[in-house]
């Protein structure tokens, strides 16, 4: 679903992205996890067509995201860890405008059981200001799931979700992923990606540092043997005592 | 104020400036920054520098009755803040400020200092400014002109700051904190009364006199004078023809403003929570400015938002949702209906108006309002914003979109030159209204009605062209674009407008070019033609050029901004 081949991205002299390159499946969830600055976000961006890599090739629904932007962003969706949201829109406005943006014939039909699972049925006519924001968060996830999206990104997405926001979130992925979704989950929330993720990926300084179930990562690695994805992000990163 | 505090101040106030001018010196480095310095700088120089100075007040000072009239005005401002408040200036703090220093092991006197430590930035500013603008006609050396006008802008920045903490208390402390600012509330009580006697024992006499001469009385009475004594006091150095003048009213300025120091330091309202909100308020509108422009901004919407009055199909051109959500984004900060319903209104009251009233009001009306609608032509893409100007800070999301660069950035223009349009027609539509029934103007109606209907037809694409322009500046200098209300900038900002109200002008007389030659060769060249026709066909050939700029502008900056990063654009 998502294939990402020798991926850099150069912001001057600085290297944010180097040489990565991994595969998402449909049913997949992939764990994005690195210390901070590793390159996680400029990653998902770049898969979200938001910045341009320097090089290397990114296909979406095996669409050329180079090639054909338009095309590949229509099957996918990006959640940013901050939601960017209008001001002068509602929330069932914001859905009726991403419902247009993406060609959702059906749009009005989604709207309210996808606000209900969001637990944003009372709030459909408040505009941002008057939200929370876990709520706004719900409601940019809403807005990323409105056109059922082959390929979803996630960059913190539990961020200012409450216990029971969090569990319905997870319940969330979770099913996305079973109806062929494929999902890049980057969390600093380690038991999340644990929990959520089939596999996962460790970058560090731009560089993919790991790849794999949980499982094959430790077996690269006999010293781990027992330990959980905490005591592996820490070995692998080099970020223990 | 303990001297270890007053240090920790400077410390902030002082490092704060030094990475200021540090980051705007290395912004320096691009030209572009620098060049908008040098034209700041140099536009300072000619207004406050050059040899022979600018002088906005006449040879003399501010001259003898002047001081009655201004402490009358000064008066009034005073009253607004004690009637209506004025905290959202008065007690706002940073954000950053609120966050480290509120929740800080300081007193409220401590909060209060530190408010009047950092004021003290903008006073000696804005009294360097007023001492070097009004250098030509002021007979007084430099520095007793500054000191004057320091001592007017501390005390008037103390009076407004001791007011907003009497609001305070009493609304927070009810009648504990009446009565414990019941002298502050006296004074203003009995100074307001003084006022409106001196004026009812005046006005019901002046049947038929010149509202000046009416004034003139009024601040003769003696409840009158004695109101407007402090603000006489306060503001007499400033006042002041020579030099002994200006030692005599020194002592009592300095005495009101040492009074109003006391009172507001000794103040012990509970203002955090007051301040808290108004800081919010301010970053808010702070915030609302730079995205929409301080027009924009100022315009309040109300707790419930009206309902979309525009439908959006979930089929059909994807680009055109984002013309559906600015346009919705316009009716909700600007209350159309209501507008709509004045001018229609207006339309009925004008056409009645046009064959009954003198024609001299119903042309001066008439013209005033065609001028207006012209000069939108060039003012109004600087000032109505809602396109990508106002969607800069969510780059990243519009990126995420599928959609090109160029439908992107088609949508935002059109959003835009289509609320301005609007603007414009009405008022061009008023104008023919008003001139209905005119029969003195030379041109015929039917030539009229062919000018409008030639104005709804080029003006969108006009319109267009100038949103065009707006747009790439915003998009090839982000940072200029930006709008702050606290002058984050200094001179670079007033070079970046200059360049950005010249650099629109130039760009549009240009692509204005081709479409008037084009119109202008068809009417000398078919002088048979009615006046009718060689307007029609003039303003389908311009039409034509016109759509033609627009579509290769809008290509353009299609790929300008798929390839702008919107970490520059919106850092």
């Amino acid at each position: 679903m998502i294939e990402v081949q020798l991926l850099t991205k150069l912001y001057g002299d600085f290297t944010a992205v180097s040489d990565l390159s991994f595969a998402v499946l449909p049913g997949e969830v992939l764990g994005l996890v690195g210390p901070n600055g590793a390159g996680k976000t400029t990653t998902l961006r770049s898969l979200a067509g938001i910045i341009r890599p320097t090089s290397g090739t990114i296909r979406i629904a095996g669409i050329d995201l180079g090639a054909n932007a338009v095309a590949a962003k229509r099957e996918m969706a990006f959640v940013s860890d901050e939601p960017h949201l209008f001001d002068y829109l509602t929330v069932t406005e914001h859905l009726r405008f991403i419902g247009r943006l993406y060609g959702v014939a059906d749009a009005e039909a989604r709207i309210a059981p996808l606000l209900s699972e969001m637990e944003l049925s009372d709030k459909r006519d408040a505009l941002p200001d008057e939200l929370s924001r876990g709520m706004k968060q719900k409601l940019a996830i809403a807005c990323a799931l409105l056109h059922d999206p082959k390929a979803l990104l996630l960059d913190e997405p539990l961020t200012g979700l409450d216990p029971v926001g969090i569990r319905r979130m997870k319940q969330t992925i979770a099913e996305r992923a079973r109806s062929g979704t494929g999902v890049i989950l980057s969390s600093h929330l380690l038991h999340l990606v644990e929990e959520l993720c089939t596999r996962i990926l460790i970058i560090q300084k731009g560089k993919l540092m790991a790849i794999g179930r949980i499982d094959e990562i430790i077996a690269e690695r006999p010293q781990l043997a027992g330990r959980g994805l905490e005591d592996v992000f820490l070995a692998v990163t080099n970020s223990g005592e | 104020m303990p001297s270890s505090l007053l240090s920790t101040y400077w410390y902030l106030a002082r490092l704060s400036m030094r990475n200021r001018v540090k980051r705007q010196f290395r912004r320096m480095r691009k030209p572009r920054y620098a060049i908008a310095f040098l034209l700041g700088g140099a536009y300072l120089w000619f207004i406050f520098l050059r040899p022979g100075g600018a002088q906005v007040l006449p040879s003399g000072g501010f001259g003898g009755g002047g001081l009655e009239v201004a402490a009358l005005v000064v008066a009034l401002f005073s009253a607004r803040w004690w009637i209506f408040g004025n905290e959202r200036n008065a007690l706002a703090f940073t954000q950053a400020e609120v966050q480290f220093l509120f929740q800080g092991p300081l007193s409220r006197r401590s909060l209060i200092s530190y408010k009047l430590f950092r004021a003290q930035f903008a006073i000696l500013l804005s009294s360097l400014l007023w001492t070097l603008l009004v250098r030509g006609g002021s007979p007084l050396p430099f520095g007793l002109r500054a000191l004057g006008f320091w001592m007017l802008f501390s005390t008037f920045y103390l009076h407004q700051l001791g007011v907003s903490l009497v609001r305070t208390s009493a609304m927070t402390q009810g009648r504990a904190g009446l009565r414990r600012n019941g002298v502050a509330i006296g004074l203003f009580g009995a100074g307001a009364l003084a006022l409106a006697w001196s004026v009812y024992a005046v006005v019901p006499d002046r049947q038929g006199g010149s509202f000046l001469e009416t004034l003139g009385l009024v601040l003769q009475e003696p409840g009158a004078r004695l109101a407007l004594l402090p603000f006489r006091l306060a503001m007499a150095p400033g006042f002041a023809q020579d030099t002994a003048s200006w030692f005599a009213a020194f002592a009592p300025a300095i005495a009101m403003l040492a009074l109003h120091y006391v009172w507001v330091i000794r103040s012990d309202a509970a203002f955090e929570e007051a301040a808290v909100e108004a800081s919010a308020k301010r970053a808010k509108l702070v915030a609302a400015v730079r995205e929409r422009g301080a027009f924009g901004a100022s315009l309040s919407r109300g707790k419930q938002p009206l309902r979309a009055w525009l439908p959006l199909a979930p089929n059909g051109t994807p680009a055109v949702a984002i013309i559906w959500k600015n346009s919705i984004a316009i009716t909700r900060t600007f209350r159309l209906a209501m507008v709509a319903r004045i001018l229609v209104g207006l339309a009925i009251g004008f056409a009645i108006a046009s064959f009954n009233i003198e024609g001299s009001i119903s042309e001066f009306l008439g013209t005033f309002l065609i001028a207006w609608g012209g000069l939108l032509v060039v003012a109004g893409p600087i000032w109505v914003r809602n396109d990508l100007r106002a969607d800069l800070s969510r780059l990243e999301l519009l990126r995420s979109y599928p959609l090109s660069g160029a439908s992107i950035v088609s949508a935002e223009v059109a959003s835009s030159a289509i609320s301005l349009t609007a603007l414009q027609l009405s008022f061009f539509a008023l104008a023919y209204l008003l001139l209905l029934g005119n029969v003195t103007i030379q041109t015929a109606l039917s030539e009229r009605t062919m000018l409008i209907v030639a104005a709804a037809a080029i003006l969108p694409a006009v319109n267009a062209i100038g949103m065009c322009i707006q747009n790439a500046l915003a998009l090839l200098f982000p940072e200029w674009g930006r709008r702050t209300l606290q002058g984050a900038g200094g001179i670079e900002t007033i070079g970046q407008q200059m360049v950005i109200m010249l650099g629109s002008f130039i760009l549009l007389i240009i692509a204005l070019l081709v479409p008037v030659t084009l119109a202008m060769t068809l009417r000398w060249g078919m002088p048979h033609i009615s006046e009718e026709w060689s307007i029609a066909i003039g303003a389908a050939l311009a039409l034509i050029a016109l759509v033609v700029e627009v579509l290769l502008c809008v290509w353009w900056l299609g790929r300008v901004f798929e390839r702008t990063e919107p970490s520059v654009a919106t850092s």
